[in-house]
C-alpha cells in the first residue's frame, strides 16, 4: 500500500479554491449518533445505531487582503465543497459535498505568521469519487 | 469510443466540475487516451455497450 502526503491537497469552496501556499491542513470528522438501549440484566452495553453527520475543519495562513476570510466567513451562503487529499489530478480521490460555514478563527500574535481555522457543517452526506 | 461512470463509483469531472455517478455517460474529450485508458484499467470508467447506447 503507498501512502502519500498532504503536499499536493486542494479544498473548494463554491467557486473558491484555498491558495495552495495557505493551505495546511484539512481533517474531515465523520460521526455516527447512537442511543443506548442497556437495560437491567444486562452485562454488556446495547446501543442503536443512528444518523451519521459530518464537520470539515481547514487550516491554514491568513492573507494580508482578507480573501480568504472573505470567502469563509460564516455568513457565507451554503455551497458545494471538494476535497483532493492528493490533488485535483486524474485517478486520485475527490470527496464532493454541500457544507455552511460554523467558525471563522484567526489568531494575531507578534512575529508570528497569521493562521486561520475555519470549520464547515456538512449538510447531507459526502460523496466519495475519483478525479477524471 | 463512449463512457459511463462504472458500478459502484461515483467520479468528479474536473473540467465541468460536478459529480457523475454510476451508470451516467461521461465526456472525457479533456483526457488523454492514455489516462482514459487508466481509469477504465482501474474499473472507475466503462466503454458504453451498445444496448447502453
Amino acid at each position: 500500500m503507498a501512502k502519500y502526503t498532504g503536499k499536493s491537497m486542494e479544498f473548494k469552496f463554491g467557486t473558491f479554491t484555498i491558495p495552495s501556499g495557505s493551505l495546511t491542513k484539512v481533517e474531515i470528522s465523520r460521526t455516527r449518533d447512537e442511543l443506548e438501549a442497556t437495560g437491567a440484566g444486562q452485562q454488556d452495553k446495547e446501543f442503536f445505531p443512528m444518523e451519521r453527520s459530518a464537520t470539515v475543519t481547514i487550516e491554514g495562513w491568513d492573507d494580508a487582503a482578507g480573501t480568504i476570510r472573505a470567502a469563509l466567513e460564516y455568513t457565507t451562503a451554503e455551497a458545494s465543497m471538494t476535497f483532493f487529499p492528493q490533488g485535483n489530478t486524474t485517478g486520485k480521490p475527490s470527496i464532493t459535498g454541500s457544507a455552511f460555514v460554523t467558525q471563522f478563527t484567526s489568531g494575531v500574535v507578534h512575529n508570528q505568521v497569521v493562521p486561520f481555522s475555519v470549520t464547515l457543517r456538512v449538510n447531507g452526506a459526502l460523496t466519495f469519487g475519483t478525479v477524471v | 469510443m463512449q463512457y459511463v461512470v462504472a458500478a459502484g463509483h461515483t467520479v468528479w469531472h474536473s473540467k465541468e466540475e460536478k459529480v457523475y455517478r454510476e451508470g451516467e455517460k461521461i465526456d472525457l474529450s479533456h483526457l488523454t487516451q492514455e489516462q482514459i485508458d487508466m481509469l477504465v484499467k482501474s474499473g472507475v470508467i466503462a466503454v458504453m455497450t451498445a444496448k447502453e447506447k
